[in-house]
């Protein structure tokens, strides 16, 4: 698309100091009056060079990297490293963990889906949604800080199993954190989801064929929204996910709106999941096998669905040599989802359709980033 | 104690109000701002205390640091905290900038912000929790109360703010006078 | 303890048709769990033969670039992972060598266009080369680094480190003693 620069077409940058960022990244945009023409993402204001880092480190201090790399929901990229390290172990870990793992991360996919009502009810100025979500996730952080130890950043699922073992309550405390979280949901759905301001607002946004999404890179609930039933879960059952029942949320347009209503569906969906997993764990097992300390060679690739797509590490070893002692990894990859979202969807979308600064922030937030994830 | 000190070290109109409202920039700055929607929101609404977050930096009082911060966002920072007006503070949370953290040997993190910025208040942690986000605003109220801060501020006369205050006041009545006849 | 056979990821017949002669058996399965793949290593020069054959059957999803660099062979390594959303998620992984004097390889972008971007990453972590590509530049280590590809095996980022904010220790160091408040032991030798 050629793009003429008239005198009109100016070219903004909306920088990491703005109320409508998702975070600290930033922007650059190129503006005829009040429509947006072309985006560009400037990243790196959070680069810390964790692949570098983790070379020179033992892998469970890794692990302990590894969950800060995407702060909204870190269980899954600690679910990713340990598939990939267990892989080239060669174990799988016992029963009882599988089942907790599943908990833990289901739980940290509603911590994150609520935090995702922050960050998008809040420029649109619907803050009373957004103190509603925030006192759901409380009860959720305390559940956390009870069973892991931890608030935000767990380092409950180790390789080889989980880390230390469950209290003795921990079937009576997690129920109860539901019963006290389901009427809250509630009340958003009816309170904001089915608001006719949000509804105007967010229908018809964004619109993303199952086609092109698919093409551009799209995963998770961006690309559920278009259509497409392609969930990591049940695609490839890995920890318990086999044994369980549970649905795919999806929308039918693929426009800002059915991305919301998914997720929302997916919260609902998650406590489906939690009571199920917790009904059929085994209370009685090991819940951890103890690994040797040296990483024997071979390579893993772990893949997760994550709350906002697929998260991939990929862990390769080499036998000890001059770069890499026995018990450091010799390279270690993240791809998170938000780079596929904030790059080609967000240009592809904001080229094929008529989208001004005001949709902006509704545009942005249904895409659900997390700026970490470019730039880890 | 030099004389500024000793004038800075009263407690006066100026002190108490300004402790009262708090006006944070809103720039989540990496990890450490996931802890702050639970004290701006549902269980500890720091409002109560006159904090609030304010869109632009013009009309900010306190440059929160919420975690790492790398040579880019340095630049951002320095730059935000010139566009503040006096009197302005500093805070920052996380171990990251205070001393290195857990990215001692990153090539991209700064170790010490305190070479670059003049700072008020250090919250530790990694993270720190919601109670201690808010036992750090509390800090902060106290520091401006006592009139402890590091960052250079006008110095005013005793009584000048609130001179500065009944001259407006009496401008606008003459005014509104004039206006209405 | 053994990892079981969880994932059954068969050879795709229909892959193996349209590839090129010299490809035709070279398809393997390796990995476990959800780690399963299939791998196929070819030629840098064959890498716009094969991604054009690969997409067409079926294998629609890319999901990132890899690079590994081995300098006692001198060889930057790259592997593609791509998976298909129709052959419900299985993973291919294509693997090329480079010569790691002069890294040049055509782009995938005209094919996948999330290739693009972490082509750029490959740029400006490791100085691979892109042939039409027209945006390398640093994008995420754009005021953070200058020097050489920071994640090659023969930079030491961590001595770097120590000798520009630590004074080349690595314990003791002066910025803990600063965060201390003063107070640091008297022993007299010490100095910053």
């Amino acid at each position: 698309m050629v793009i003429r620069m008239s005198k009109r077409v100016i070219s903004i940058f909306l920088g990491p100091q703005h109320p409508g960022a998702p975070g600290n990244v930033a922007f650059k945009l190129l503006v005829d009056g009040e429509r947006v023409l072309d985006i560009e993402l400037v990243p790196g204001f959070l680069h810390r060079g964790f692949e570098k880092m983790m070379e020179y480190r033992r892998w469970d201090m890794d692990l302990v990297m590894s969950a800060r790399i995407c702060v909204e929901d870190p269980d899954h990229v600690e679910l990713a490293f340990t598939h990939a390290l267990e892989q080239i172990y060669g174990i799988e870990p016992p029963e009882k963990a599988k089942y907790v793992r599943v908990v833990v991360a289901e739980f940290s996919r509603l911590a994150s889906h609520l935090l995702w009502m922050m960050h998008f009810a809040g420029p649109i100025a619907a803050r009373y949604a957004t103190s509603w979500a925030i006192a759901a996730r409380e009860e959720i952080l305390k559940w956390f800080d009870y069973v892991t130890g931890h608030r935000i950043y767990h380092h409950y699922i180790f390789p080889g199993g989980i880390r230390w073992d469950i209290p003795s309550d921990f079937k009576e405390r997690t129920l109860k954190v539901l019963k006290h979280i389901e009427p809250l949901i509630r009340d958003l759905e009816k309170g904001f989801f089915k608001h006719p301001i949000f509804v105007k607002r967010a229908r018809d946004l964004g619109r993303l064929k199952p086609g092109d999404a698919i093409r551009l890179g799209a995963t998770g609930p961006v690309l559920r929204g278009s259509g497409v039933k392609h969930d990591l879960r049940k695609l490839l059952k890995y920890d318990a996910y086999g044994e369980i029942d549970f649905e795919i949320a999806h929308g039918e347009y693929g426009d800002a709106y059915d991305r919301a209503m998914v997720r929302l569906k997916e919260m609902y969906i998650s406590m489906e999941i939690i009571k199920q997993a917790i009904s059929k764990m085994p209370i009685d097992g090991p819940y951890r096998w103890r690994l040797q300390p040296a990483i024997p060679a071979g390579e893993g690739i772990g893949r997760v669905e994550s709350a906002r797509g697929e998260f991939i590490a990929h862990i390769i070893n080499k036998p000890p040599n001059k770069f890499s002692g026995p018990l450091t990894p010799y390279r270690v990859k993240f791809r998170g989802p938000t780079m596929a979202h904030l790059t080609t969807v967000l240009k592809h979308i904001v080229r094929n359709e008529e989208i001004t600064i005001a949709d902006l922030p509704v545009l942005i937030g249904s895409l659900d980033p997390c700026p970490p994830d470019i730039d880890r | 104690m030099t004389d500024s000190a000793k004038r800075r070290k009263r407690t006066g109109f100026a002190e108490w109000v300004r402790s009262r409202s708090i006006w944070m920039i809103h720039y989540c700055t990496a990890c450490g701002a996931i802890e702050l929607p639970p004290n701006m929101m549902a269980p500890l609404d720091i409002e109560r205390w006159g904090v609030m977050p304010a869109p632009s930096p013009r009309q900010a009082d306190v440059l929160v640091v919420m975690g790492y911060v790398t040579k880019k966002t340095l630049k951002v920072l320095m730059r935000l905290y010139h566009q503040m007006p006096e009197p302005r503070y500093v805070m920052v949370g996380c171990n990251c900038p205070a001393t290195g953290g857990l990215y001692w040997d990153s090539y991209s993190t700064i170790k010490a912000i305190d070479e670059f910025l003049p700072v008020d208040i250090w919250v530790p942690g990694c993270m720190p929790r919601a109670e201690d986000w808010l036992q750090g605003f509390l800090r902060l109220r106290q520091k401006i109360l006592e009139g402890r801060i590091k960052s250079p501020r006008p110095i005013e006369e005793p009584g000048e703010l609130e001179e500065m205050i009944y001259r407006e006041v009496k401008l606008r009545e003459k005014a509104m006078i004039e206006a209405r006849g | 303890m053994k990892l079981e056979v969880d994932q059954i990821v068969d050879l795709d017949k229909k892959l193996i048709e349209k590839l090129p002669e010299e490809y035709k058996d070279k398809v393997v399965i390796k990995g476990s769990g959800t780690g399963k793949r299939l791998e196929i290593e070819i030629d840098p020069l064959d890498l716009c033969k094969v991604l054009p054959v690969v997409k067409e059957t079926g294998y629609d999803h890319f999901l990132g670039i890899t690079v590994i660099d081995h300098p006692d062979e001198n060889v930057f390594e790259l592997v593609y992972l791509i998976s298909s959303t129709k052959r419900s998620g299985a993973l291919l992984v294509i693997r090329t060598k480079l010569n790691r004097d002069n890294p040049v390889i055509d782009t995938a972008s005209f094919i996948y266009p999330l290739a693009y971007y972490q082509e750029i990453e490959a740029y400006e972590f490791f100085g691979i080369k892109f042939n039409n590509h027209d945006g390398l530049k640093l994008w995420i280590l754009e005021d953070n680094w200058r020097g050489p590809p920071p994640l090659r095996k023969d930079v030491d980022t961590r001595k770097i480190v120590l000798d520009l904010y630590y004074g080349g220790k690595r314990y003791e160091r002066p910025v803990q003693w600063r965060s201390l408040g003063g107070l640091r032991n008297t022993n007299g030798d010490q100095n910053e």
